[in-house]
């Protein structure tokens, strides 16, 4: 099996019944950190305007948007939730991909699994899928590069991932999703990066380029998993490839 | 982690609708639509 096939086959058939107890229970605390974070994050302004946003760009009845009382498609209750979640960056940080994961992964998940009619443990499994995608495209990432790895850049990647498992998609498909997510959109947030080591600098209160690109790809990432979506012609050379067969 | 979950979403919800979250998160696994979990969450 070849790593395409290893990482599409994880992504697709990954199980609750067979993940370790510790990440069963890892994977509640996060889905309570990420919930509580993203709640409490309804109260900001920020989470208003996209609440109201998404529910009038993304119509529809297929998912909650937390707390207002309205539904939306898919994607927009995740990309609602996702502000909400970062808002008051209160939610939780991925050691090895240096930045946020959680508000970006369980947003996809929650939206995906409520619109599908999922069980609880289809989710959690989904966000266990994105956590591990995240942290090791994080990883391969900053190892591979001399500017930071914005949140957005490997956090569409691992929604990609997460929204794959609960869409149902083959293997193939799943990482075709996943080099269409780092192709079409981790490079241009790359590029907004800034040199390595300078992760947060005085005055950094989520502006726009920091926090404001990564949130979206909640939603984005939702979008990705389309079967018959393939990556453009470059998107061959993405380092996730690379990154991933270095370790 | 609860008492941090109980902090932040002590802002925007009682503490018996915090109680019946808390149980369904913590067996959320055992929940056949998460459609139960937003329900609980989908207003104020």
């Amino acid at each position: 099996m070849n790593v395409e096939e290893q990482v599409g086959s994880f992504i697709v058939e990954t199980r609750w019944d067979g993940l370790p107890k510790a990440v069963r229970n890892q994977a509640r605390l996060c889905m309570v950190d990420d919930l509580g974070a993203a709640l409490s994050g309804t109260l900001t302004r920020a989470s208003r305007i996209t609440g109201a946003y998404a529910a009038e760009t993304w119509p529809g009845d297929e998912a909650t948007i937390l707390l207002r009382g309205r539904r939306a498609g898919v994607v927009g209750a995740a990309f609602a939730n996702a502000w909400a979640a970062n808002a008051f960056d209160s939610d939780d940080g991925l050691r090895y991909a240096y930045g946020h994961g959680g508000a970006q992964i369980f947003p996809t998940a929650l939206a995906a699994a409520e619109s599908r009619g999922l069980d609880g443990g289809r989710m959690l499994v989904a966000m266990v899928v994105g956590y591990e995608v995240a942290h090791r495209v994080g990883r391969c990432w900053h190892d591979s590069r001399q500017v930071y790895q914005a949140c957005g850049s490997w956090g569409s990647v691992a929604c990609a991932a997460t929204a794959a498992h609960l869409m149902g998609l083959t293997p193939e498909q799943a990482w075709g999703a996943g080099r269409v997510a780092a192709a079409e959109r981790a490079l241009p947030t790359l590029r907004a990066g800034r040199p390595s080591g300078a992760l947060r600098q005085p005055g950094d209160r989520c502006a726009p380029r920091w926090h404001g690109v990564p949130l979206g790809r909640s939603g984005w990432g939702l979008e990705l998993p389309q079967p018959g979506l393939e990556p453009g012609e470059d998107g061959g050379e993405v380092p996730l490839a690379g990154g991933l067969r270095a370790r | 982690m609860e008492e941090k979950f109980r902090w932040l979403v002590g802002f925007v919800l009682d503490d018996g609708l915090i109680d019946r979250l808390l149980e369904v998160l913590w067996h959320v696994e055992s929940v056949p639509n998460v459609r139960q979990l937003t329900d609980l969450v989908a207003r104020r």
